[in-house]
């Protein structure tokens, strides 16, 4: 009985059916209990005193109204009716030395609320705790139980079984005294095939070719071709996408672009195009990053992890959006291998499967020391074109380089004759020591620059200390430096390769005056070279923590500051400087490289002097230069010589052309484990993750068979081993579910995401076990499953609905038919490309972005993205490789039920809406289609079978009489409509010119009437 | 013969008629193929509530970004007298910002000028002189409360109950539960003017509900609804004459399979045809009276771009043009109307920019309330004022650059009004502390308003839900309690 119910709420659409009209009757006593009572308990009572607290305190529960009603260890707590004898009353006033909750009283008005609900009965209407998960019952369920191995049933008519698959269904049915449907008619054969194995309809061509096949092994011949297919792996990709909730943005309110999340797509293809076994699939997914010598591919594959969501608004909480992603992955993991919601524990143990909140975190604890790397991934293509750019580009480029050397050698010594030998100067202080308050590591560089790396995920402080015997110094320099290593070439480390330095502090101390900062030196003024508009230098003066400097959009380019002391320091026996530069603003926003110096000069301090170490250099004779010196000494003359200018911008202007490294350029998302240090994982209690309860460790649901690990603690590539180990009782019944659902529309388990105890029990028990087995046993070959299930007879019966089943089985639970199947979204557009011929069918890379109403993404926060719409042959590519904006996904793809990819999914919606019907009806991409198709029939076929020709191609099959007559009447008004207004003609059929000469226009705009009428039938979007 | 054999040949003889869906269905339901339930046809056939609803109809007016509570709806002279001031360490612990700092952060004091109007003496700051004028048709809450402090999940939160993606939004639940009253249009429209939100689409979403019941945005510009336009060339009878030959073909189909199905896929072509011409007639507004175009500010101009947070050119003729539609798409029975504008976080520059915001929205909100009541549709239609959170008492910017102050984000406390649709107008529910920080009198969370809002309509919000992922999920999560002073037929309390 309620395996019929819940069909029924899958297959009626889902729509409520029992809104009855009844008027709310609440206890007033159950409300007083809910909004006074309940939220204190929990607050202050469940961390001790719940099915979650280990241990439970006393034995007491206040979970549920039963435990509490039992009372614990010293007996009931409450006696209804009378505060007075009620142990929780006394506790809670902190009376006879038991005093909860034991920190600190709560108020007398909450006391008062308890004795006001004892007086008045004690109501709990919370019902009856869950029975614990220890119990049989629930180490009983059939999803649980080791795989077995039945052996297939007698058919009873052993003339219709195929192969064993049908023993099991007919085996069924004649326990029922039902029989099989009759084979579908071989034209809906082969679309129904090509459909299900490749996404494409069959050319009227290849529906000939196997009808006038007799062969015996026609059939199986067809199954092996379509399986050989390239279009195979992206049909059966684009559902292993959804699982894993791909999207080609980040989602959230930026929603930035993810520029190489296609090459996860593109291994996912290739995968299953080369029929990768299903265990080594998950392996190299999961864990591919830990296999030893993991190859690129391997770690692409990790890219199944990367599917998660990153929120990049401003002010969000890095760790919260780490432990979000970090919860997706465990819970994406639990309903795409085991078929579980994992999900319910993370604020509580499960209500009704046996898994326990310690077991979620364990199961997270796996992926929660997750970095996630986007590495280099070129692919041998893109390294070869490279190289042979390189070397053109090189050849070019020498001409450049050589006209700087030459003007150089002609002009240098003269310049250094013009370099002032004396004061004042800037002196670059030596960075002694380095120290950072919040990770970030400094280290000096040869030219005594500072260079900053580390987490850069914290607002930090750096301090430099330094020491001098220069006198007199009235200004320091704050030189910020580009430098490739820093994003966007620096000099900040935010991700723009900004900064923003919130307050700049000078200290002064004698050199001998022990440790310690000494005195803070008042700051008078300071000037730079650029500031960012709002972000000016003066806010650098002030400790104001929430503005600074910042030298926005100018990044990639050195930029200086002078700060002008407000008294002279210096002593010619030494001070030692110590001087910090503070970043408040943003925890990501540090200074990536910088060079500190001093000068005595007088004010207002000029920022470009000289620096004291080009005078010296100059003064020292070339050949006995340091190469630092000379290398000093260029960049300076570089800066300063006019003449040199022209020949530089040139030169850097051709360098900005240098073809880009695949290496830096092409590269895939993937995750590592952070060697550097495991997180510790804890329970987070109530799913908070700032309420952190015990630690746990990695490992797998108690109820399940053990993981075997491998080192001292488990790791994810022991997880992966044991989601396909032999004892796992549910991957292997899982996956062939899911295969089995996509191809009879209802998995054998209907729940096909959830195999707990609240789930559907399996329809065919004895076949989902066998199937299971035998995927195994069949090296976890999908092709080889496929191929099983599909030249099953069951598989191969007739659609047609029965009308002695309606009553008996109105669902098809018996599988006595099969089912119509609307196609997903994406297979909607490649069925129009297809029949119109239309259709680029170039499998793989990047995304490509075909037309879509102009108004679309601006509907998202970040309207700045426009869609960069495809041109050429681009425009006509399969749907699954159109880019996918999590924010505001293409159209057309959302009014069919692609999901939204924000989360796993594992079944799609088959609704049935106008939206749809407009769509197909009228989109200019559709349109487009039955312009196409009304030519392509005009020039393949003759004038009298054009229409059946359209039909073929959308349809497969041949038109009946009644249907040709519907078609041939409406091509035959239409033509005689248009006759009489042939204005309108050129816009129906679009350009037309290569067909001129075989039709009148009227006639090809009627036949755009017939393709637009065909493409536009049930039929054309349904899997028969 | 049995009834199987009988529909197929009756449908042989009578292809060439064109056969309506809706006899069509009766047919299929007379001859027990065609499931039980009615709803099984037409996912969208106007359905009973729970219990007698007072309204019928929605319009959500959502102020993406977060108002300022502080400056529209809850004056706080304490607040102000303490301007400058560090805030007091009970109210700051514990507490994360999006992007203040808390030891350095300084009460900021509201500069607006609050007055008391109506009957039930409602306050309104000076920014809304026009909605302040329909006072005693509306319910002030001011001890609203969330969960989420970034815009993205609080719009989630405050559109869809939870702040995840994945769960359904109001209009969605709404259209779940009650279907539309209108035959020629979706029973869920949204209209955005200005920028875009943070949430874009998946405010409107249909989560795990079936895609019937997504928001359907219509154009500000061009056609309404996407693809409703036919092709080129194409005139409304070739349409109609394709219409019936798909409809013919289908039900041969529909004969050849018995799959119901396709009788919903005829329908849906039949409703698709039939917005064709009821949109364009929509957004056709040559009927309104220049008193009403005016009164709405259909026409205003923009002001001069004085570089404000989400300016884009035409917010203020699109958002009262929305308005407009709003109450054309009610009239015409549609369940439920969003209207976004976006762009209200004002982190600096607060009174430039509410200004320009407040001027967007203030009169065709106020010609929106006085017009559904002239034309009697008040009393069953819902309007619903709010943002995702609020701001907070603290100023959020520096000067030093020069930069006005603005204020940061607030999840704490906020205000939102509802109007008609039976609520209790005239009244002010909740109260905050002197600073504005938290709730002190009755406080209402977003579940709590969403099972109130739900309440109107006749729904039990604990009893509209569906079963997905092993749990039955409703719009209130886990909460939700209806907030009693606002419903006309509040909840026996001791029956």
């Amino acid at each position: 009985m309620r395996l019929s119910l819940c069909v029924i709420t899958v297959l009626v659409t889902n729509v409520p059916t029992s809104l009855t009209a009844q008027t709310i009757d609440d206890d007033r006593r159950a409300v007083f209990f809910r909004e006074h009572i309940e939220p204190i308990l929990k607050q202050h009572c469940f961390e001790c005193h719940s099915a979650d607290s280990s241990p439970v305190q006393s034995e007491l529960r206040l979970d549920y109204s039963d435990v509490l009603r039992t009372g614990g260890a010293t007996g009931p707590v409450v006696e209804p009716g009378n505060p007075g004898r009620s142990l929780l009353i006394r506790a809670l006033m902190h009376e006879d030395g038991l005093q909860m909750p034991p920190d600190k009283p709560l108020s007398t008005k909450i006391v008062n609320d308890f004795k006001t609900w004892i007086a008045d009965g004690a109501v709990d209407p919370r019902g009856n705790a869950p029975e614990r998960f220890d119990g049989q019952e629930h180490q009983e369920h059939w999803a649980f139980q080791p795989i077995r191995n039945p052996a297939p049933p007698e058919a009873g008519d052993e003339e219709q079984v195929r192969n064993d698959i049908d023993h099991f269904i007919l085996h069924r049915l004649k326990s029922q005294g039902i029989h099989l449907s009759p084979e579908a008619d071989p034209a809906t054969l082969v679309r129904r095939l090509s459909l299900d194995l490749t996404g494409l309809p069959p050319s009227p061509e290849e529906v000939d070719e196997f009808l006038n096949d007799t062969s015996r092994d026609a059939y199986a011949n067809l199954v092996s071709r379509l399986l050989d297919s390239p279009h195979h792996g992206e049909r059966w990709g684009r559902h292993w996408l959804d699982a894993a909730h791909y999207g080609d943005s980040d989602g959230y309110e930026k929603d930035a672009p993810r520029p190489h999340a296609w090459r996860w797509r593109e291994w996912v293809v290739n995968a299953i195009n080369s029929d990768m076994p299903f265990d080594q699939f998950t392996i190299e997914q999961l864990a591919g990053d830990l296999l030893p010598d993991a190859t690129t591919d391997q770690r692409i594959a990790t890219g199944f992890q990367r599917n998660t969501l990153l929120n990049t608004e401003g002010g969000v909480d890095r760790e919260e959006d780490r432990v979000k992603r970090t919860v997706d992955r465990t819970n994406t993991v639990g309903k795409v291998w085991l078929g579980l919601t994992l999900g319910c524990c993370q604020c509580h143990s499960h209500k009704y499967d046996p898994f326990t909140q310690g077991d979620y975190y364990s199961f997270y604890a796996f992926f929660n020391s997750l970095t996630e790397p986007d590495i280099p991934a070129p692919t041998p293509e893109l390294l070869e074109q490279y190289a042979a750019d390189l070397s053109v580009f090189q050849l070019d480029h020498q001409a450049y380089l050589t006209a700087i050397r030459d003007y150089r050698s002609e002009t240098l010594t003269a310049w250094e004759r013009t370099v002032p030998q004396e004061g004042p100067f800037w002196h670059v202080l030596n960075p002694e020591q380095l120290r950072t308050t919040a990770g970030t590591s400094l280290s000096r560089e040869a030219d005594r620059s500072v260079f900053a790396t580390g987490p850069n995920n914290a607002r930090d402080t750096y301090v430099v200390v330094s020491t001098t015997q220069l006198t007199g110094i009235k200004a320091v320099r704050l030189e910020v430096l580009a430098d490739s290593r820093l994003p966007q070439n620096g000099p900040g480390l935010a991700d723009n390769g900004n900064f923003v330095l919130s307050t700049f502090r000078v200290f002064v101390a004698g050199a001998n005056q022990g440790e310690g900062k000494g005195r803070l030196i008042p700051l008078k003024a300071a000037r730079a070279t650029f500031s960012q508009t709002g972000r000016n230098i003066e806010a650098a003066l002030v400790d104001d923590p929430g503005d600074g400097w910042a030298t926005y959009p100018e990044q990639g380019k050195d930029h200086t500051a002078v700060f002008e002391l407000a008294e002279t320091i210096g002593d010619n026996r030494g001070v030692r400087i110590t001087i910090e530069l503070d970043h408040q603003r943003h925890p990501d926003h540090q200074i990536g490289k910088f060079r500190l110096s001093i000068t005595n000069d007088t004010h207002p301090v000029p920022i470009e002097l000289h620096d004291a170490d080009i005078a010296q250099t100059v003064l020292t004779p070339p050949e006995e230069r340091t190469g630092l010196q000379q290398l000093r000494l260029l960049q300076e003359f570089d800066y300063t010589e006019p003449g040199l200018d022209p020949l530089l911008e040139a030169e850097a202007k051709h360098r900005s052309q240098i073809p880009k490294s695949p290496v830096l350029t092409a590269k895939a998302q993937t995750v590592s484990e952070d060697s550097s240090e495991r997180r510790e994982t804890r329970v987070h209690l109530r799913g908070n993750f700032l309420n952190k309860g015990g630690v746990v460790q990695c490992g797998t649901p108690a109820v399940l068979p053990p993981l075997t690990a491998s080192g001292e603690t488990a790791d994810r590539l022991n997880l992966a081993h044991w989601l396909v180990g032999e004892k796992n009782p549910l991957t292997s019944r899982v996956i062939v579910n899911r295969v089995w659902q996509r191809y009879f529309g209802r998995g054998l388990v209907a729940t096909e995401d959830d195999f707990g105890t609240q789930g559907d029990p399996p329809s065919h028990p004895e076949l989902l076990d066998w199937l299971a087995t035998w995927f195994r046993e069949h090296g976890w070959s999908m092709k080889t499953l496929h191929r099983l299930i599909v030249t099953s007879a069951t598989y191969r019966q007739s659609s047609a609905a029965r009308p002695d089943l309606t009553e008996r089985d109105p669902y098809n639970v018996l599988l006595a038919r099969q089912n119509r199947l609307r196609v997903e979204s994406e297979i909607v557009r490649d069925l129009a490309l297809t029949a119109s011929g239309l259709l680029t069918p170039t499998v793989g890379g990047p995304n490509v972005y075909p037309t879509q109403g102009d108004d679309h993404s601006a509907l998202g926060f970040n309207s700045r993205f426009t869609w960069p719409s495809s041109t050429g042959k681009d425009r006509y590519r399969r749907g699954l490789y159109t880019f996918f904006k999590r924010t505001t996904p293409y159209p057309m793809f959302m009014t069919f039920d692609s999901p939204d990819s924000n989360t796993s999914c594992t079944r799609r919606d088959r609704s049935n809406t106008p939206l749809q019907a407009l769509t197909m009806w009228n989109d200019p991409v559709f349109v487009e289609c039955a312009q196409a198709l009304a030519q392509v029939a005009a020039n393949r076929a003759p004038t009298d079978a054009r229409v059946s020709y359209i039909f073929r191609r959308c349809l497969g099959r041949h038109p009946a009489a009644a249907e040709q007559h519907i078609l041939e009447e409406l091509f035959h008004t239409q033509q005689r409509r248009y006759t009489d207004a042939k204005d309108r003609v050129f816009s129906i059929v679009g350009d037309y010119t290569s067909v001129e000469e075989i039709v009148s226009g009227p006639e090809l705009a009627a036949l755009v009437d017939v393709a637009r009428a065909v493409m536009n039938l049930d039929e054309f979007i349904t899997r028969e | 013969m049995n009834t199987f054999e009988q529909l197929r040949r009756q449908f042989l003889t009578s292809t060439s008629s064109g056969l309506g869906a809706l006899a069509l269905g009766s047919m299929l339901r007379d001859s027990g193929l065609m499931a039980a339930d009615p709803a099984t046809a037409n996912p969208l056939a106007a359905r009973t509530p729970h219990f007698p609803a007072t309204a019928k109809n929605c319009i959500f007016v959502f102020t993406a970004g977060a108002p300022s509570q502080i400056d529209l709806f809850d004056p706080k002279p304490k607040l102000a007298e303490l301007h400058g001031q560090p805030i007091p360490d009970s109210f700051s612990e514990g507490v994360r910002f999006a992007f203040i700092s808390a030891t350095t952060a300084r009460l900021k004091g509201s500069p607006r000028v609050f007055t008391q109007h109506g009957d039930a003496g409602i306050e309104f700051s000076d920014r809304l002189p026009n909605i302040a004028t329909c006072a005693d048709d509306i319910a002030v809450i001011r001890s609203m409360h969330t969960d989420e402090f970034n815009h993205h999940p609080g719009q989630l939160m405050m559109n869809c109950g939870l702040g995840r993606l994945g769960r359904p939004s109001i209009g969605a639940w709404m259209t779940y539960g009650l279907g539309s009253e209108s035959e020629n249009l979706p029973g869920y429209v949204v209209l955005s003017a200005g920028t875009g939100s943070s949430g874009g689409t998946s405010n409107w979403t249909n989560g795990f509900l079936p895609s019937t019941y997504r928001g359907v945005p219509f154009r500000t510009r061009g056609t309404p609804v996407l693809n409703l336009k036919s092709p080129r060339g194409v005139s409304l009878d070739d349409q109609r004459r394709n219409l019936a030959a798909i409809r013919n073909l289908n039900l041969q189909r529909l004969a050849a399979t018995g799959d119901m199905e396709i009788a919903n896929r005829i329908a849906s072509y039949e409703l698709a045809f039939r917005m064709q011409t009821a949109a364009p007639e929509l957004i056709d507004l040559s009927g309104e009276t220049r008193q009403t175009l005016d009164a709405y500010g259909v026409d205003r101009a923009e002001p001069e771009n004085q570089n404000h947070r989400g300016y884009r050119g035409d917010a203020h003729a699109t958002f009262a043009r929305n308005c407009l539609l709003a109450r054309r798409l009610v009239e015409r029975g549609v369940r439920y109307v969003s209207l976004y504008h976006a762009s209200w976080d004002h982190h600096d520059a607060l009174d430039k920019d509410l200004q320009y915001n407040c001027s967007v929205v203030d009169q065709p909100v106020a010609a929106l309330l006085k017009d559904l009541k002239e034309r009697g549709l008040l009393d069953s239609t819902l309007v619903v004022f709010c943002g995702e959170f609020g701001r907070t008492p603290l100023a959020d910017t520096h000067e030093v650059n020069g930069q006005k102050p603005g204020r940061d984000h607030h999840p704490f406390a906020f205000s939102s009004w509802m109007a008609g649709g039976g609520v209790r107008g005239g009244q002010v529910v909740g109260k905050t502390d002197e600073l504005g920080w938290a709730p002190v009198e009755e406080p209402v969370h977003v579940n709590d308003f969403h099972a109130t809002l739900l309440h109107l309509f006749g729904l039990d919000h604990l009893r509209l839900s569906k079963r997905f992922g092993g749990f039955d999920i409703r719009l209130t999560n886990v909460g939700g309690r209806v907030v009693q002073k606002l419903v006309p037929n509040p909840i026996p309390a001791n029956a």
